[in-house]
């Protein structure tokens, strides 16, 4: 702090900082009451909420794992969430550039008209989206393939609903990025896309990947879209598991158990998350709107 | 900023060239698989129907004319502008407030990640936490009872207080993914510019008037624009709050729950309104896209540099 | 376009390891089928799941036919509904009462009567047969039969039999007083879940039926001039005596759902109106010494006829199916009274036979289904047919008056007017 930085400054930063912290340990206390509830017994869940567990359930997570097949449903979300999102990468990010370093005039409208996507309420959509479904699925094995795997179509919508955001954002990190790199390329005899590829893209990797994982991120959280397509539990995924595992509580009543599924469910992501987390901080840093 | 280095010559041509090939997957994917298939929303906004099996009938104007007649869902109406402006504000003056202590903070990192935290925990996680602290006997209410602020004690779920509950919950989830992002653009100001300003007397509260306010306003014009969007569609976590059991008290109801009730048929196995829910989904994305393009003007202002 | 990215989204699933696997198995249309394709809305593992998998096990053991079932929960009726709609689908899948207009209106639902002449293996009775009579005409609407019970469930008020050992309250009043001596002895006696609209609606509707009949609240919702009915009032009236004598749980319009059943199952407090499902769905909850039981909630005019409110879960047949025959087999293999049994034993439920003993804490309410001279669908069935009215005009109006917030004129004269409003 300077000699002269006025009181009030100093306290109201004082009291900002108080504040976070306090938030900060309140989020952290959060993670640590659902990992705590998870080891409980359904009973000592209401009776006991705050304490430490009388017995430690470790068998909540067998329950859980078993009798909702989390199992195969992680194996599916994986499978899922990656293939999406390295194809929503792989169509968003030369968009992105596109319109934010090749475009004429009509990169301004086909930004716009992106952005207006994410408007769009998914209630809209739900219905068409279920009708190409089925009629994709008769087509290629009436036509094409014989056979279909309606996850195949879920990651389709994935990719189709995830891109809105991901151009947009990416639009605006292109648009930062210096441009005299490209120029010097172009003046040593690169090719445009050559251009895009060796030096605009490792340029923008911490806004890519932060565009990535917000997209890993929502992706492996969604519930609704497997909910209408895949009439099949053995493709459903973590999340749809663990809702079902939930709306089926009036019959099983183990609380306990829902708890090591939810610890199953936001564990995985807690880790990455931190794990990513500096890259993430990081791209940011960089990124969306300098 | 330029779109493209050097106008004119071959380079120009080649990179126009490239213009296309790079846009068209990721815009034809777009326009096939999403802006035509919600177009038909717009058809079904004017006609009656329950799902595939089930007749359809037009009805010309009358989901529009039913839903604005009907007081139930104005209110949910200006709930949900209420709700995206008073949280869109709070929002601001928590990013504003991180603006000003995070860039130097010790641990701003992990401050950041842990309110972060939220944008990621599944809404089913959050609904159970709900109860732990906001049920009559939960650690709220008997965390006031223990510090002697018994009469601040209050039926937080009930009927008076749950709008402005949700309202605070969505505060809580959102704030992480708005401070994490402006601060982005925070920490893309030349740490010099702070220099300076100390040098020359300047306290934080005016560094962050004269330096860090008007150098973020791209991003927080950004930022505003997804928190529009974001806030319209205020959905998941009134769910969370209100439980899966039973429908939304009007008092909990924004436009994305009363769409949800008529799709879902008011979730007790009712026949699906869908006409009404796509003329509900229209008016949402009429309105965000109004204040989408509010925030683009703001964007579109002059842009201030530093060299 | 289409076909280019779904050939590299197909190829990258595949490439990934995914196996592409017919997305529907239709056995050819030959008299023994090899196979039948049946949708659950249960999850995996809970009871009533681990139960029919079992049930299903031993038919495939005895005929050699085999039943691949989904359980699909969530979405699983509109999943059943756009697949039959497409000529897909299941060959029998879950519903239940709720549910049997949409299944209708969607085309999912056909002419049952065939599958209730079907003859239950080693009992020379048909389907119909076993079923009382009360549970028949609940699961039927105007076209019939709509699906196969396997269980049934009903309406009433839960109390702890370790305080009331012989708790038979003639009418309501008796109850409120009751309640009201309880209350005294520093003691809230109900506890109600009050965020749960439909929870807090069981109470004037229970009463509704034993002061006006089954079908008043359809008449609500179709003419404001119902609303003028001295029974109507009688019965609002003496939810608003419940009300004023503050006999719920502290703050009870704000407690989260479940804690104010998992509080009664605790022994908190004695008295719960809800369904019959409330025992299982607290029993890992419940404190040693609390013995639920559940009632008929007592009539406000005991000289009226005993109706009673049913609901059912069960089977309906797909009426595209290409194996109606062996579906009904299956069903009638089900149906098997040591099959139905299990719904109590296994899964706590009353079982839909009349001669399948329920739980005991069930007993008293599975005697009133089997005498009932009248039944009641939940809410007149008005949940499913008017939605908008139940959801909109009477929740919300219902909330007010057990809130507290209005009293019984208010309710009377603001459900009038904005049941006008809305038929128009």
């Amino acid at each position: 702090m300077t000699s002269r930085s006025d009181a009030f400054g100093s306290a109201a930063i004082a009291l900002i900082k108080a504040g976070l912290w306090i938030w900060v340990l309140f989020n952290v206390g959060m993670v640590v009451w659902v990992a705590l509830n998870s080891l409980k017994t359904s009973k000592e869940i209401f009776d006991n909420p705050l304490g430490v567990p009388g017995a430690w359930m470790w068998e909540n997570f067998a329950t859980a794992w078993s009798t909702s097949g989390l199992g195969a449903a992680t194996l599916n979300s994986i499978l899922l969430v990656t293939v999406s999102v390295v194809l929503i990468m792989a169509l968003a990010i030369p968009a992105a550039y596109a319109v934010a370093r090749l475009g004429g005039r009509s990169s301004g409208p086909v930004a716009t008209f992106f952005a207006i996507g994410m408007s769009i309420p998914f209630q809209a959509f739900a219905v068409p989206m279920v009708i190409i479904s089925i009629g994709l699925s008769r087509f290629m094995i009436d036509w094409i393939t014989g056979v279909w795997d309606p996850r195949i179509t879920v990651a389709l919508f994935y990719v189709v609903l995830s891109l809105p955001f991901s151009v947009f954002v990416l639009i605006g990190y292109f648009r930062s990025l210096p441009g005299e790199l490209e120029e010097a390329a172009a003046l040593d005899g690169a090719t445009p896309f050559r251009t895009f590829r060796q030096i605009m893209i490792p340029l923008a990797k911490p806004g890519i990947t932060t565009v990535a994982v917000l997209n890993a991120l929502s992706l492996w959280n969604e519930t609704v879209i497997v909910l209408m397509l895949v009439p099949n539990q053995r493709m459903q995924t973590l999340n749809v598991a663990l809702l079902n595992f939930y709306s089926n509580m009036q019959y099983t009543s183990n609380w306990g158990g829902l708890f090591a599924g939810v610890v199953i469910v936001v564990l995985p992501m807690i880790v990455t998350y931190f794990w990513f987390g500096r890259r993430i901080v990081s791209g940011m840093t960089q990124g969306i709107g300098k | 900023m330029a779109a493209s280095t050097t106008p004119g010559g071959a380079l120009h041509v080649a990179r126009r060239r490239l213009y296309l090939p790079m846009l068209l997957p990721a815009l034809l994917a777009y326009l096939v698989f999403f802006v035509v298939p919600s177009l038909f929303g717009v058809v079904l906004s004017f006609g009656e129907w329950s799902g595939l099996g089930t007749e359809f009938s037009w009805v010309g104007l009358a989901n529009y004319t039913g839903l604005l007649t009907s007081e139930l869902f104005v209110a949910s109406f200006l709930n949900t502008l209420l709700l995206t402006v008073i949280v869109g504000g709070v929002l601001f003056l928590i990013a504003a407030a991180s603006m000003v202590v995070l860039r130097t903070a010790r641990a701003g990192a992990f401050i950041r990640s842990a309110i972060f935290l939220p944008f990621m925990i599944s809404p089913i996680a959050v609904g159970l936490a709900v109860s732990f602290l906001f049920n009559p006997e939960g650690v709220i209410n008997t965390a006031l009872e223990v510090t002697g602020l018994s009469e601040l004690r209050r039926p937080w779920l009930g009927p008076d207080l749950i709008f402005q509950v949700i309202m605070a919950g969505v505060v809580w989830s959102a704030a992480g993914f708005y401070v994490v992002l402006v601060m982005s653009a925070v920490d893309g100001i030349p740490p010099s510019l702070f220099e300076v300003a100390r040098i020359e007397g300047a306290g934080p509260l005016q560094q962050f008037r004269y330096i860090t306010l008007p150098l973020t306003r791209d991003m927080l014009g950004i930022a505003a624009a997804l928190w529009a969007i974001a806030g319209i569609k205020t959905f998941e976590l009134i769910i969370a709050f209100v439980g899966t059991a039973g429908t939304p008290p009007p008092e909990a109801r924004t436009l994305a729950v009363e769409q949800y009730l008529r799709v879902t048929g008011g979730r007790v196995g009712g026949l699906a309104q869908l006409g009404e829910a796509a003329a509900i989904g229209v008016l949402m994305t009429a309105i965000t896209a109004v204040l989408i393009v509010l925030s683009r003007r703001i964007q579109r202002r002059d842009r201030l540099e530093w060299a | 376009m289409r076909t280019w990215t779904a050939v590299v989204v197909a190829g990258a699933l595949l490439a990934t390891g995914a196996c592409g696997t017919k997305l529907q198995e239709t056995p050819s249309s030959s008299a023994a089928p090899k196979t039948l394709v049946y949708w659950g809305k249960w999850a995996k593992g809970t009871p009533q799941a681990t139960l029919f998998e079992s049930v299903i096990a031993d038919y495939t053991k005895q005929t050699g036919v085999k039943v691949d079932v989904q359980w699909l929960a969530q979405g699983q009726e509109d999943q059943v509904k756009n697949a039959i709609a497409t000529g897909q689908g299941p060959d029998f899948y879950d519903t239940a009462i709720d549910h049997t207009a949409g299944f209708r209106a969607a085309g999912a639902l056909g002419d049952m009567s065939a599958v209730f002449k079907t003859k239950i293996p080693g009992e020379g009775k048909t389907i119909e047969e076993v079923l009382p009579k009360s549970v028949l005409k609940a699961i039927s609407d105007d076209k019939g039969y709509g699906f196969v019970p396997h269980s049934v469930f009903s309406i009433g008020l839960w109390y702890d039999s370790s305080r009331y050992p012989d708790f038979a309250p003639k009418t309501f009043d008796d109850f409120l007083q009751l309640a009201v001596m309880e209350k005294a002895g520093k003691r809230q006696p109900i506890a109600q879940d009050g965020t749960i609209n439909s929870y807090n609606a069981f109470w004037l509707y229970q009463v509704l039926l034993t002061t006006a009949g089954p079908g008043t609240l359809r008449q609500l919702a179709e003419d404001p001039a119902a609303w003028d009915r001295p029974e109507v009032k009688k019965a609002v009236t003496s939810i608003e005596a419940l009300v004023k004598a503050k006999l719920f749980q502290t703050d009870y319009m704000a407690t989260k759902f479940p804690a104010g059943q998992n509080a009664w199952a605790a022994g908190d407090h004695t008295f719960n109106l809800n369904g019959s499902w409330l025992g299982s769905e607290t029993a890992s909850l419940r404190a040693a010494s609390v013995k639920p039981r559940i009632v008929p909630l007592p009539p406000v005019d005991p000289a009226k006829g005993s109706v009673v409110t049913v609901g059912a879960l069960g089977w309906a047949v797909n009426p595209n199916s290409k194996n109606p025959q062996a579906a009904a087999d299956f069903l009638a293999f089900a149906m098997q009274k040591k099959n139905i049994d299990r719904i109590a034993t296994d899964a706590a439920n009353i079982p839909s036979r009349s001669d399948s003993p329920a739980p005991v804490e069930l007993i008293s309410i599975q005697e009133s289904i089997r005498n009932a001279t009248d039944v009641s669908l939940d809410f007149d069935g008005l949940a499913a047919v008017n939605p908008k009215w139940f959801n909109d005009v009477f929740l919300p109006l219902d909330d007010k008056l057990i809130g507290g917030k209005i009293d019984a004129e208010t309710f009377l004269r603001e459900g009038k007017a904005q049941t006008g409003a809305m038929v128009g």
